[in-house]
C-alpha cells in the first residue's frame, strides 16, 4: 500500500513541477549535464587523472576539444569525470543530511521530552557553529585526503539544518487532531511519523535535498580550490585548484579554468532554478485553489 | 485486577497544572479536583459543559490518556489508567475512543477518508482480507448513513464537515468502544445538520451500548441527548447534577447565568435585563492566585466569603453545587 | 417611521475559479433595511452570507467579482461611486465588523494606539491629542470597558473584550448602518448575550441600523427586527422576525427552526438530510429541491421559483403560489 501512494505520489508530483518554467529549464539543463558527462566518462577508454599521456599545454584541437593542461591530461575528459564525481559528493552529502537530518528531526520533535532536549542541544551547536574554520581546520588534519572524507566533512554539516526545520514543523503537526486519532486508531510513534507527519514535509524535503547539493558542491568547490580537497581525485574544485596552482591565469591557459568554471557555474545555476521552481510550487500564494 | 467494580470509568479528584515562562513560573490549574463516574452496567451520555477555559477540553484529554494528569487518578475498569500493563493499555486505547470539534483537522489531508476507517481495522485485526475490511468500512458508514462506494475513495477537502463527523463517528460502529469522549463534535457543523449527528449518537447508545462522554458549550443540545451534567467554570466543577433539573432550575448564579443567556427561538421570550459584562478580564494566569472562588468577578450574589475561601461542592436537593449560597 | 437606509438590488457575485469554472455566491439578493432596525441575515456555511455583506460594502476581493445590481444608501450607489467618496463613507456612515475580527488587531499596538489610527484617517487630523485619547476612553466605556483598557495591548484582553473594542472602533463616528458578519462566534454563551444587547443598546441611543449576519437563527430571534434567511446564495424568506419564527413559510426555514433543541422541551427531531450544492453546478430549478419533503417533480426541479410577496412576507417557494 504504501509503495503504491509513493509511486502515484512522484507521478502526481512532477506532473505537477513542470508546470513551472523556471523548474523545466533547470531540470532539463540538470538533466542533459548529467547525462552527458556519465557517457562522456564512460566513453573515455582511458583515466583521466594519470598525467603525461599527452603533450601538456595545448590548446584546443580537433584531437583534444579542450586542450591539455600542464600535465599532460585531456581537459575534456577530466571535465566528465570531474563533473561526475563533484556530483556523486553532492548527492551523498545532500543524501546523508537528508534522511539523517530528518529522521532525527522527525525523532526529536515526535517524542520530545529528554530524546528532544538532547537533540536540540546538538542541532543547535552544529547550526551555530562556522563551519569553514572547522572544516579548514579538519581538512588541514589529515595528509592525504580521500574523496569520503571530504564527503563525511561535509556530511557532518548538513544534517543540522534540515533536522531543526524538521523538528519544528513536527513539533506543531503533532498537537493536530489527527495525529490524536492516529493514535486512537492503534498507531505507533514511528507509524505515525511515516504515514501521517512525514506527507506534509516530504515536498519540503525534496527542496532541501536540492539544496543540499547545492551547498554541498559550491562548499567542496571552495575547499579544493583552497588546497583542501583530494589531491589524486579529478572534481570540478580540484582541477580549479591544479589551474590555479600552475598559474594558468598568467599564462594564459584559458582552455584550463574556464571549462570547470562554466561547468560549475551550469550545474549551479541549474540547481538554483530547480530549487526555486519548487519554492515558487511550494508558495501557498501560487497554488491553485 | 477483577472487573468487580460496576464503574465503567472513575475519576478522582483530577488535576492538571500547566505551567508557563522559564523565570517566572506561573502555574495554570486547567483543571481542578473534577470527579465523576459512569456505570460499566447501564450506557449513558454525561454532559461537561462550560464555556471556553472551563477545563472541559483538557478534561477529555486526560481521561483520554494524551496528556498526563499532575495529580488525582483515572480509573478504567477498576486499574489506574497510567499503571496499566502494555495489554492492558492497548485494551483501554481500543475501549476509549473520541470524537473531535473540527472534523478538517481530525483527518490528515494527504489521505483518502478510507485510511481512517481501515487503519484501526488493520491494526485491531477486525478483518482478514483487503476486501474484507472494505466490506466492513462500507458497513460502518451506512450506520451513518452514508454510502461506501461515494464515500471511501474521497480525500477530505472534497466532503463536508457533517460528512467528515459521520465518517469518525463511524469508527465509534467499527470499534465498538466502551466509552466516547466526544469534544464538542457538533459545534462547527450547520444547525440544520447537527441533529442527525446527535441522533446518531444517541442511536450507538441504545443500540451498542456506548457511553458518551459529551463535552460541550451548548446546553441546549446536551439536553437533547444526555441525562446529566458537570457544569465547569475555569477548571472546578460548580454545579452537577440531572441536566433537566438544572436547566429548568440552576442554583449556582454562574449557571443561572449561562442558562438564562441562551439564546431563545421564540421572540417572545426575549432575554429580560442587561447582562453587565466586566469592564476588565482577569485572564486565567491571574486567576490562579485567586484564593477564593474564582467566578466572584462576575457574582451578582457575591458575599464577603467568596472573596477568601473557595467553596466546596455541597449535596444541595438532588445535585451538588459549589457556592457559599448554600 | 419607517424609512429605507439602504436598499440592495439583484446582487449578484461570482467567483472565478478557473478559466471555465465558476460558482455564483450570491445570486439577485434584493432587501432593504430601514432606519433603527436590526436587519438579521440567517444562513448556513455556502448560503453566501459573508460574500453578500461584503459585496454590499464593496469590501469583495479577488477571485470574487460583483456582476450585477445596485446598493443605495443615502441616495448614492456604493457600487459605482468613486474610491474616495466610498472611503469616506466607510468607518464614518457605515462601518463593518468582519468575521473573526477580533483578531484583527494588531498584536503589536496599544488598544488606543490602534483606535488613535483609524480616527486620525478619517477626519480627526490636526485634532490634539487630549481630545482623541478622551473620545478613547469616552468610546470604551460606552461598551462597558474600563478605560485603562486603552493602554491595553490585544493579548491582555479576553475574547469579549476585544470585540467590545472592535465595536467600540466600529461607533467612533456613529454611522448611520453597521454590517456585523458573526459578531459572536467564539464568544461564551453568557459574553455573547453582552455583545447583542451591547449591538442593540447601540442602535437605540445612537439610532443605528445594524445588518446582523449569523448562521444562527436563535441569535436573530433574540435581537433582530426583520430576517432575511439565505440559501445556496439566494434569499428564500424575508419578513418579521416575529412572523417568521411563528409560522415559517420555506421548508428550509422550517427545518431550521425545527433543528433547534429547546432546553425546556423535550422533543424528538429530524435535521435536513443531504448537503448544501456545489455551487459550480447548482441544481436546476429550486436550489432546495434535493432537500425539500414537498419537493414535486417537474415543479420544483424544472422551474426557479422567485420571492413573491405573500403578506408582509416575502417567500421563495412554488408552495405558495
Amino acid at each position: 500500500m504504501m509503495k503504491k501512494t509513493l509511486d502515484i505520489k512522484t507521478l502526481h508530483f512532477f506532473s505537477f513541477a513542470f508546470k513551472n518554467v523556471k523548474f523545466k529549464i533547470g531540470f532539463a539543463l540538470f538533466t542533459s549535464i548529467v547525462l552527458i558527462s556519465i557517457v562522456g566518462s564512460l566513453a573515455t577508454p582511458y583515466d583521466p587523472s594519470i598525467g603525461g599521456k599527452f603533450r601538456p599545454n595545448e590548446p584546443p584541437s580537433i584531437s583534444h576539444l579542450l586542450g591539455t593542461d600542464s600535465m599532460g591530461r585531456d581537459i575534456l575528459a577530466q571535465i566528465f569525470l570531474g563533473t561526475v564525481q563533484s556530483l556523486i559528493i553532492g548527492l551523498i552529502v545532500a543524501f546523508v543530511g537528508t534522511v539523517v537530518g530528518s529522521t532525527l528531526g522527525f525523532m526529536a520533535g515526535y517524542y520530545g521530552g529528554l530524546i528532544d532536549a538532547f537533540f536540540r542541544t546538538i542541532i543547535d551547536t552544529f547550526v551555530v557553529v562556522p563551519m569553514l574554520p572547522i572544516l579548514i581546520l579538519i581538512s588541514s588534519f589529515f595528509r592525504t585526503v580521500s574523496i569520503w572524507l571530504v564527503a563525511g566533512i561535509l556530511s557532518m554539516f548538513s544534517w543540522a539544518w534540515p533536522a531543526r526545520q524538521i523538528r519544528s514543523q513536527t513539533f506543531s503537526l503533532k498537537e493536530r487532531d489527527f495525529i490524536s486519532v492516529a493514535k486512537l486508531s492503534g498507531m505507533s510513534g514511528s507509524e505515525i511519523i511515516l504515514k501521517e507527519i512525514m506527507p506534509h514535509m516530504l515536498q519540503w524535503m525534496i527542496a532541501n535535498f536540492v539544496n543540499a547539493v547545492l551547498w554541498s558542491m559550491l562548499t567542496e568547490a571552495g575547499l579544493e580550490i583552497l588546497g583542501l580537497g583530494p589531491q589524486t581525485t579529478i572534481t570540478l574544485g580540484m582541477m580549479l585548484y591544479w589551474a590555479n596552482v600552475y598559474s594558468a591565469l598568467l599564462r594564459n591557459l584559458w582552455w584550463w579554468w574556464f571549462p570547470p568554471l562554466t561547468m560549475l557555474i551550469l550545474l549551479f545555476l541549474s540547481l538554483y532554478l530547480i530549487h526555486n521552481g519548487l519554492d515558487e510550487l511550494l508558495n501557498p500564494r501560487s497554488r491553485k485553489g | 485486577m477483577s472487573i468487580g467494580d460496576a464503574n465503567l470509568i472513575e475519576v478522582q479528584n483530577l488535576t492538571k497544572i500547566f505551567s508557563t515562562g522559564f523565570i517566572m513560573k506561573r502555574n495554570i490549574a486547567a483543571v481542578e479536583g473534577v470527579s465523576f463516574s459512569l456505570s460499566e452496567k447501564v450506557p449513558e451520555i454525561l454532559t461537561i459543559a462550560g464555556e471556553s477555559g472551563s477545563g472541559k477540553s483538557t478534561t477529555a484529554r486526560l481521561i483520554l490518556g494524551l496528556i498526563k494528569p499532575t495529580s488525582g487518578k483515572i480509573l478504567y475498569k477498576g486499574k489506574d489508567i497510567w499503571k496499566m500493563s502494555a495489554k492492558e493499555w492497548n485494551q483501554y486505547r481500543r475501549e476509549v475512543n473520541a470524537v473531535f470539534q473540527d472534523p478538517y483537522s481530525a483527518f490528515n489531508p494527504f489521505h483518502k477518508v478510507e485510511h481512517v476507517l481501515l487503519t484501526p481495522i488493520r491494526k485491531f485485526r477486525l478483518a482478514e482480507s483487503k476486501e474484507d475490511a472494505y466490506e466492513l468500512a462500507s458497513k460502518a458508514l451506512d450506520s451513518v448513513n452514508l454510502r461506501g462506494e461515494e464515500i471511501l475513495g474521497r480525500y477530505p477537502h472534497e466532503l463536508s464537515g457533517g460528512q467528515l463527523q459521520r465518517i469518525l463517528l463511524a469508527r465509534v460502529f467499527l470499534l465498538k468502544p466502551k466509552l466516547i469522549v466526544a469534544d464538542e463534535p457538533v459545534s462547527m457543523i450547520d444547525a440544520s445538520i447537527r441533529i442527525n449527528l446527535l441522533n446518531i449518537m444517541l442511536k450507538y447508545k441504545e443500540n451498542l451500548g456506548v457511553s458518551f462522554l459529551y463535552i460541550t458549550h451548548d446546553l441546549s443540545t446536551a439536553t437533547y441527548i444526555s441525562s446529566r451534567v458537570l457544569i465547569m467554570y475555569l477548571g472546578n466543577v460548580v454545579e452537577s447534577g440531572p441536566i433537566d433539573d438544572i436547566v429548568q432550575n440552576p442554583l449556582h448564579p454562574y449557571v443561572q447565568q449561562l442558562i438564562d443567556s441562551i439564546p431563545n427561538p421564540d421572540p417572545e421570550k426575549r432575554w429580560k435585563g442587561y447582562i453587565k459584562l466586566p469592564e476588565v478580564e482577569h485572564n486565567l494566569v491571574e486567576t490562579e492566585r485567586v484564593k477564593g472562588c474564582k467566578f466572584y468577578d462576575r457574582c451578582p450574589k457575591r458575599m464577603e466569603i467568596c472573596k477568601k475561601e473557595r467553596p466546596k461542592l455541597k449535596q444541595v436537593e438532588n445535585r451538588l453545587v459549589a457556592c457559599h449560597l448554600y | 417611521m419607517a424609512e429605507n437606509i439602504l436598499s440592495v438590488k439583484d446582487l449578484t457575485v461570482d467567483y472565478v475559479l478557473t478559466s471555465n469554472d465558476s460558482l455564483r455566491a450570491v445570486d439577485n439578493v434584493t432587501f432593504e433595511v430601514n432606519t433603527e432596525e436590526i436587519f438579521g441575515i440567517v444562513g448556513e456555511s455556502g448560503s453566501g452570507k459573508t460574500t453578500l455583506a461584503k459585496a454590499v460594502l464593496r469590501l469583495l476581493e479577488p477571485p470574487g467579482y460583483i456582476r450585477s445590481g445596485y446598493v443605495n444608501f443615502g441616495g448614492v450607489n456604493l457600487l459605482e461611486v468613486p474610491e474616495e467618496k466610498l472611503n469616506k463613507i466607510r468607518w464614518e456612515k457605515i462601518s463593518y465588523i468582519p468575521q473573526s475580527s477580533m483578531n484583527a488587531l494588531n498584536p503589536l499596538m496599544k488598544i488606543k494606539d490602534q483606535m488613535t489610527e483609524v480616527m486620525k484617517m478619517h477626519g480627526f487630523k490636526g485634532v490634539s491629542k487630549e481630545v482623541i485619547n478622551r473620545r478613547v476612553e469616552e468610546l470604551l466605556v460606552s461598551v462597558g470597558l474600563a478605560p485603562e483598557v486603552s493602554e491595553m495591548y490585544p493579548h491582555e484582553l479576553s475574547g469579549g473584550m476585544k470585540q467590545r473594542v472592535i465595536i467600540a472602533m466600529a461607533t467612533i463616528f456613529n454611522p448611520t448602518l453597521i454590517v456585523a458578519d458573526e459578531p459572536t462566534t467564539a464568544l461564551d454563551v453568557v459574553v455573547q448575550r453582552g455583545i447583542l444587547q451591547l449591538l442593540t443598546k447601540i442602535k437605540n441611543e445612537h439610532k443605528s441600523s445594524i445588518v446582523l449576519v449569523t448562521h444562527d437563527i436563535a441569535i436573530q430571534a433574540e435581537v433582530a427586527d426583520k430576517v432575511a434567511v439565505m440559501y445556496a446564495g439566494k434569499i428564500v424568506e424575508i419578513g418579521d422576525i416575529r412572523d417568521v419564527l411563528k409560522e415559517p413559510l420555506h421548508p428550509y426555514t422550517q427545518a431550521l427552526i425545527s433543528s433547534i433543541p429547546s432546553p425546556l422541551e423535550k422533543k424528538a427531531l429530524y435535521g435536513l438530510s443531504g448537503v448544501p450544492p456545489d455551487l459550480r453546478r447548482p441544481p436546476s430549478g429550486c436550489r432546495f429541491y434535493p432537500r425539500c419533503k414537498y419537493f414535486k417533480s417537474g415543479l420544483c426541479d424544472k422551474v426557479e421559483p422567485h420571492l413573491q410577496k405573500i403578506g408582509d412576507r416575502l417567500v421563495a417557494c412554488h408552495l405558495y403560489r
